[in-house]
């Protein structure tokens, strides 16, 4: 409203104007108690939907008997060698001043660096591959930087790796040991507990740094590499269970659905039963390979019950169908008199159970088609 | 051909002319050596061991005699299935009861594996058969529902005739060892498959005279008039007889699938 005012009227006085009068009349009403009128206005002018204080609360706060102001005061800081100066505000508590370091000294924390002496040097730290001027200005950097050996072998006038000025550093190590009375007061110092290896160092970090910099084809290349190796050893397992278990079980059965046809005076030959498998072999390869990996885990086990094997191979012939299929398998075999799990399972009777569960599920299966 | 450089030391004789479940050896292919080294792993793993055995509970009414809490006494046993001694092959049957039981882990540490007690509620029974040292180390488990109380409502209680409930199962030995084989081989309740010609094994431990100690087969049991028989024959037929139907069905399918694509 007040915008399309402002911008439409070219009547720019009499708009605010209005205002000004309207607000008067407004803020009278509407002055909150409790807290001041600026901070009131910081919230939109508008009351809270759900005041967090207690208005009433606010002004409640006791008056101390404590005098408290506020001086600019210098102080010094024990942390500091040069004796700076430096200002800043500080409580006053009845014109007392607080007593005290700074507060802050106690965080100026540095690292012993172990320093040596020249007779020291002399008797054991000499190497053909520094010179003691190099040494000193190692010693003298880490001291400075806190032995950050990045920053270490930043600065350091000559180019030499991390890994080796690590190691000529932690040479220091022989100068703790030798200079402990003897070698078990010293044997808890870090120093000596964890000796550093350059050549494992190095080894690890460009391990690190080819693992880090792998592109992601590289990574896609080594899972790939993984699974078909994982591929193979299965399908390994898989075809040397499924060679055995699968021909006697077709061949016993064979032989025996003829006995019976015989039996039974039946007009369908034995012939019939030798054609259908090669029939329905296309549509179970994959059941195949399911009982197969399901013998292979049977016979891990070192004993078990005929049921169970029974339970574990139908399971995985019915793996590739989905439950209302299973549920008509089941009917089938209803439909044709036989029990849903066999009164008498010997291994007979459960090889033939599973071969018609195997045969109805194909019958279904084409039917479906 | 596969079976030129195997280990078997009785002339010719291949194992394919015994028994349908060894005739797969005729059809390996691949390599001498790896042959050989299949047909070792065989001998073992073509040996299977199964124990057909039956589990369940005999129950008695106890008529006038049953209290509120001690109304039926009843018997859960594992038997072989033939009611041969199982003691063979199983050292020790633990049967666990319900927790209102004293005692409720109950071991059986000889054959026949059977425990009586007396009570008014069916629950579940966990069977645990532990076996031999050189039969498996590791235990097997069964359940089996206690029933007291007949099917049908109407069905009067008598104290003279029980409610029997079995259940028959086979325990199968996948891979057993060469002295399990030797001390079974010839007895009643194991069955084994045939065993390859040439398959040598240690001469069997005889078996000791049973005489002496306390009957493990079932078949004089008390209770062995009540036993179930269990024939694998009605069942292969049922099955075989299933299977034609199906043989057919499919082969109808095959010709309509056939004629269409001509």
């Amino acid at each position: 409203m007040d915008a399309k005012d402002i911008l439409g009227i070219p009547k720019t006085q009499l708009p605010t104007t209005q205002e000004k009068k309207s607000r008067p009349q407004k803020e009278p009403q509407r002055k909150p108690d409790g807290i001041s009128r600026e901070v009131y206005a910081l919230t939109g002018g508008l009351a809270p939907l759900m005041p967090s204080i207690d208005v009433s609360q606010l002004k409640k706060r006791p008056p101390s008997d404590e005098k408290i102001t506020w001086q600019w005061l210098p102080f010094t800081n024990s942390a500091r060698k040069d004796n700076l100066q430096l200002y800043h505000w500080v409580r006053v508590v009845n014109g007392v001043p607080p007593t005290g370091d700074y507060s802050f000294a106690k965080y100026n924390k540095s690292v012993d660096v172990v320093k040596y002496t020249d007779e020291e040097y002399e008797k054991y730290l000499t190497d053909p591959m520094w010179t003691k001027e190099e040494t000193d200005q190692l010693f003298e950097l880490c001291e400075r930087f806190d032995l950050r050996f990045i920053v270490i072998a930043d600065r350091f006038p000559s180019s030499r790796t991390v890994e080796e000025l690590k190691d000529r550093y932690y040479v220091s190590r022989a100068i703790l040991i030798a200079r402990a009375p003897s070698p078990t007061d010293v044997s808890g110092h870090p120093l000596v507990k964890d000796p550093y290896n350059v050549s494992q160092e190095v080894e690890r970090k460009r391990a690190l740094s080819m693992v880090l910099s792998q592109t992601k084809h590289q990574e896609r290349k080594d899972a790939e590499v993984l699974a078909e190796a994982k591929r193979i050893t299965d399908s390994r397992m898989a075809s040397r269970a499924a060679e055995e278990p699968e021909m006697p079980v077709a061949s016993h059965v064979g032989s025996e659905s003829a006995d019976r046809a015989v039996v039974l005076g039946d007009t369908v030959s034995p012939s019939s039963n030798i054609q259908l498998p090669s029939a329905t072999v296309v549509p179970s390869t994959s059941i195949i390979a399911d009982s197969a990996s399901t013998l292979a885990s049977l016979r891990m086990l070192r004993v078990y019950l005929r049921t169970y094997a029974l339970e574990q191979m139908v399971q995985a012939a019915s793996s590739s169908a989905g439950l209302r299929t299973i549920k008509r398998v089941e009917q089938a075999l209803q439909e044709l008199g036989v029990n849903l799990k066999p009164k008498v399972p010997t291994k007979a009777v459960c090889a033939e159970h599973l071969e018609l569960r195997k045969e109805i599920l194909t019958l279904l299966n084409l039917q479906k088609q | 051909m596969t079976n030129s450089s195997s280990s078997k030391k009785h002339g010719p004789g291949q194992p394919e002319e015994i028994g349908p479940t060894l005739k797969l050896q005729r059809i390996k292919m691949s390599k001498p050596e790896e042959a050989e080294k299949r047909n070792l792993n065989k001998k073992l793993k073509d040996v299977e061991i199964s124990i057909p055995i039956v589990y369940g509970n005999v129950a008695f009414w106890l008529g006038k005699k049953a209290s509120e809490y001690q109304s039926h006494k009843w018997t859960v046993y594992v038997r072989g299935a033939t009611n041969e001694d199982l003691g063979v092959v199983i050292k020790r049957a633990v049967f666990q009861l319900h927790s209102s039981f004293n005692n409720p882990t109950r071991a059986v540490e000889s054959p026949p594996f059977e425990l009586s007690e007396s009570g008014w509620g069916e629950f579940e029974i966990a069977i645990t058969l532990y076996f031999h040292a050189d039969v498996c180390d590791k235990p097997l488990n069964l359940y089996h529902h206690l029933k007291l109380y007949p099917e049908d409502e109407s069905g009067s209680m008598s104290t003279k005739k029980p409610v029997v409930v079995e259940s028959y199962d086979e325990i199968v030995f996948p891979e057993p060892s060469d002295s399990f084989l030797a001390r079974v081989q010839n007895h009643p309740a194991v069955t084994l498959p045939r065993l390859p010609v040439g398959f040598t094994l240690p001469p069997p431990v005889p078996i000791e005279d049973t005489s002496k100690r306390k009957r493990g087969d079932t078949k004089d049991h008390p209770l062995a008039q009540w036993f179930m028989n269990f024939s694998e024959a009605d069942e292969l037929l049922q099955l075989a007889a299933a299977r034609q139907q199906t043989d057919s069905a499919l082969q109808r399918m095959i010709k309509v699938a056939e004629n269409e694509i001509v």
